[in-house]
């Protein structure tokens, strides 16, 4: 069943990656130096909406798959609680420049996003197999 | 110390995410190809 997962990149993928493609754009559209390409929050909210959509979907998942449910619903809250210490590191860095380094916090939150969009991945993959069934 | 700190959760996270990833995927691919057998059997 592919609709279902071009349903979910096309409505929750792209919507997430909104921030990061606004910003590119404004990068690519400004004078050099005025907007960085890319930024962490941006990240951190890519990570958010992926992880909500799927503690969302698997709510209205069958019930048959408690243990895959419940493992999948707890790497989201894990990869939540991070995005939520990542963001909140990201604001204490805005105050004082020398506690935080932007360019870990960068790298670390597009692994994390990398990491999410796979996470997410299974589990649509996972639903689409069960709806074709 | 506190990049540290950031370097090793996101190790951790991104290690129990991308083994939750494999895992699910192939519990996934398991599950629907026993079906799938069964299926075959029954017809």
């Amino acid at each position: 069943m592919k609709s279902s997962k071009s349903k979910w990149l096309a409505y929750t993928f792209m919507v997430g990656l909104i921030p990061v493609l606004t910003r590119l754009l404004a990068w690519g559209t400004t004078a050099t130096g005025t907007v960085a390409p890319a930024s962490a929050t941006d990240f951190i909210a890519f990570g958010f909406v992926l992880h909500i959509s799927v503690i969302n979907e698997l709510e209205h998942f069958s019930k048959a798959d408690r243990e895959w449910k419940t493992t999948q619903n707890a790497a989201s809250v894990i990869f939540i609680a991070l995005y939520s210490a990542l963001y909140a590191l990201t604001i204490l860095g805005e105050r004082n420049s020398s506690l935080i380094d932007a360019i870990v916090m960068l790298r670390s939150s597009i692994i994390l996003a990398i990491v999410s969009s796979l996470l997410s991945f299974s589990v649509l993959h996972r639903m689409s197999k069960a709806v074709a069934c | 110390m506190l990049n540290l700190l950031i370097n090793i959760g996101v190790g951790l996270a991104s290690a129990i995410g991308l083994g939750v990833a494999v895992w699910s995927y192939f519990d996934t691919r398991k599950k629907y190809f026993d079906e799938y057998v069964k299926r075959k059997r029954r017809d």
